[in-house]
């Protein structure tokens, strides 16, 4: 690359950089060659992505007994890639398992902010889903799609282990879908 | 002190001893085997448990809380001796319009929380606590959820 | 030497339960700690002022979500005292054995947690194994692995299952004989007893003071068990033995009791 081209290169700021290397990569990759490799890639994407799906290591409420049973011998939920993370910035997946009171709520949404993008999140038992046996409660959360978008919610209280991974494995279906169209296409 | 120090009271011992040592401040309620119940004037309460730790042994105040009779309000304890399994269930009745009661957290290590988590949730005020402040709800909560007053979003 | 306040925020890896613990640490040593809880607070009672009597039973349950069955127990006995109802001796001697079963799963799952935390993960898969075996026992019996929802006001949900105690037995024999797999993991592992061993001491007297109850509570010298001192239910007719504290005590306990307790019930 010839850099004489760009001799401000060296010290640009990041909306500069930005702008130069899409410009570099729509000159170089017309839309043919994206699609071509997005066909290729898709996929490869996709099936790294569904099969290393790293949750958060966030125990709540009786929801969080199940997610630790899904993970012995008996339910194995390692078959499907997944290690737990302690610390959301490693994380792709935040699991809501457990009743959400108003002291959490601030930071149920800075773990969120913490994970880098792409991230989902699981809504795992009633509480997480709706507020559950705790409708009526002044410090309980009607459902934690209040505060974080929610991709899956897993019925049940408390959610058996097999329907945790029958869940994850809808979960791995969104993110193959997410991940074919590869990672030019904006659409 | 020449008071002579119980290991473990069995329920007779520890009806005679309080109403001998606090008449009529202290009623008794009732007995079971290994359950004393009875009932205190507010005034008397700090003595009575110090006398119930020292003397009688009961080392234990396993559990502070609060009962909102709408009338007035009632503070009850539960005080254990693990020496042979006796439970003393202690009430203190409050006026609705003096809720303050002393604290017996210097007396019993674990009743400091649960006086706290008292006075967050009824109002009720404990003198002398080293650190009366909210413990299990935001901080800027400015309601006392259990009081009868205070209405969940369902019930009538 | 410089102190710090680190805050070990309400998400940690350590997974069991919510909540905030600020320690000001010297180097790896604490120096001062103060916990911030509340984070799981719902007002339970608040809300069992708007629900029927027996629509509490569930959520009693979910008091203490370990061992679930103890707190609906619990509510049960409450009623039934305010009431003075009578428990049939049948179900008295079911509810004994849901509860014990109860308490050795709730025992394995803090078995399997406290080895996680200290990097132990094969008591981690093992404890969470044997547990698997009570939790099929529970659901043969409550229909509900965890959150069982099975005592009732006067009784129990329903009558033990056609040969629940063939499955009992064997399930509590084998369990026998892994136990044993799992205290050599733990009683005669040098990095176990070097983490564990001094730290957190707490003195007799402190212990009974601060409100430390059950296990802990007999680690730290107090020699007290409800079951035994305090008996409800059919405790006092059941023929058990009583072991000295060592890592395993629970579960001894609560394993004889549950096999007398299913031999009588038969």
């Amino acid at each position: 690359m010839d850099m004489s081209l760009y001799p401000h290169a060296i010290a640009m700021s990041a909306n500069e950089f930005m702008t130069w290397s899409s410009s570099i990569m729509d000159n170089l990759l017309s839309g043919g060659t994206k699609r071509v490799v997005d066909k290729v890639t898709g996929p490869i994407w996709a099936w790294a992505m569904k099969n290393s799906i790293h949750p958060l290591h966030f125990g709540l409420a009786c929801c969080a007994l199940e997610m630790a049973a899904a993970s012995n011998t008996k339910y194995d939920a390692e078959r499907l890639g997944m290690i737990y993370r302690s610390s959301p910035r490693q994380t792709d997946v935040l699991i809501i398992n457990g009743w959400v009171s108003k002291k959490l709520r601030p930071d149920i949404r800075r773990l969120y902010e913490q994970m880098p993008n792409p991230k989902w999140v699981v809504a795992m038992g009633e509480c997480a889903i709706s507020g559950g046996p705790w409708y009526d409660s002044y410090n309980i959360i009607q459902g934690v799609d209040q505060i974080v978008p929610v991709d899956i919610y897993i019925p049940g209280c408390p959610v058996k282990p097999d329907a945790m991974i029958d869940g994850f494995m809808l979960l791995q279906k969104k993110i193959e879908k997410y991940f074919e169209r590869g990672v030019f296409l904006e659409d | 002190m020449t008071e002579q120090f119980y290991e473990a009271p069995t329920v007779e011992q520890v009806s005679e001893l309080v109403a001998a040592k606090f008449g009529k401040a202290v009623q008794l309620k009732g007995s079971k085997p290994r359950r004393v119940y009875m009932s205190a004037d507010k005034g008397v309460l700090f003595e009575l448990a110090t006398y119930i730790h020292d003397v009688l042994n009961f080392e234990q105040a396993s559990s502070v809380c609060a009962v909102d009779y709408e009338s007035h309000m009632t503070v009850v304890y539960h005080l254990s001796n693990y020496f042979n399994g006796m439970m003393i269930e202690l009430t203190v009745d409050l006026a609705n319009d003096d809720l303050t009661v002393a604290s017996v957290a210097s007396i019993w290590g674990g009743a400091n929380w649960h006086e706290r988590e008292t006075y967050e949730l009824f109002g009720i005020v404990f003198e002398g606590h080293p650190k009366l402040e909210r413990l299990l709800t935001p901080a800027d909560y400015q309601f006392f959820p259990f009081r009868r007053s205070y209405k969940l979003r369902r019930s009538d | 030497m410089s102190k710090m306040w680190v805050t070990m925020g309400p998400q940690h890896p350590f997974s069991h339960g919510l909540w905030t613990l600020k320690v000001q640490v010297d180097g790896e040593v604490i120096q001062d700690a103060e916990p911030v809880i509340g984070y799981l607070h719902r007002g339970w009672e608040k809300e069992c002022e708007s629900r029927t009597y027996p629509q509490i039973i569930p959520m009693a349950d979910r008091l203490c979500y370990s061992a679930s069955m103890t707190w609906s127990h619990l509510y049960c006995k409450v009623a039934e005292e305010a009431m003075g109802l009578e428990v049939p001796e049948r179900a008295q001697y079911i509810r004994v054995i849901a509860d014990e079963i109860c308490r050795i799963q709730s025992h394995l799952m803090w078995l399997a947690a406290m080895g996680t935390d200290l990097g132990n993960l094969t008591i981690f898969l093992w404890a969470l194994r044997e547990r698997e075996w009570f939790l099929d026992l529970n659901v043969k019996l409550c229909g509900q692995r965890l959150t069982t929802n099975f005592p009732r006001i006067g009784g129990v949900r329903n009558d033990m299952p056609y040969l629940f105690e063939r499955d009992l037995m064997r399930v509590v024999d084998l369990f026998e004989k892994r136990l044993w797999d799992i205290i050599a993991l733990t009683d005669d592992n040098a990095i176990f007893m070097s983490r564990m061993q001094g730290v957190g001491h707490v003195t007799r007297k402190e212990a009974a003071n601060l409100g430390l109850t059950g296990p802990s509570m007999r680690g730290c010298g107090v020699n007290f068990d409800v079951r035994r001192d305090d008996p409800y239910m059919v405790y006092d007719e059941l023929d058990w033995k009583w072991r000295s504290a060592t890592t395993e005590t629970p579960m001894d306990v609560t394993r004889s009791a549950s096999r007398r307790c299913s031999r009588v019930a038969r």
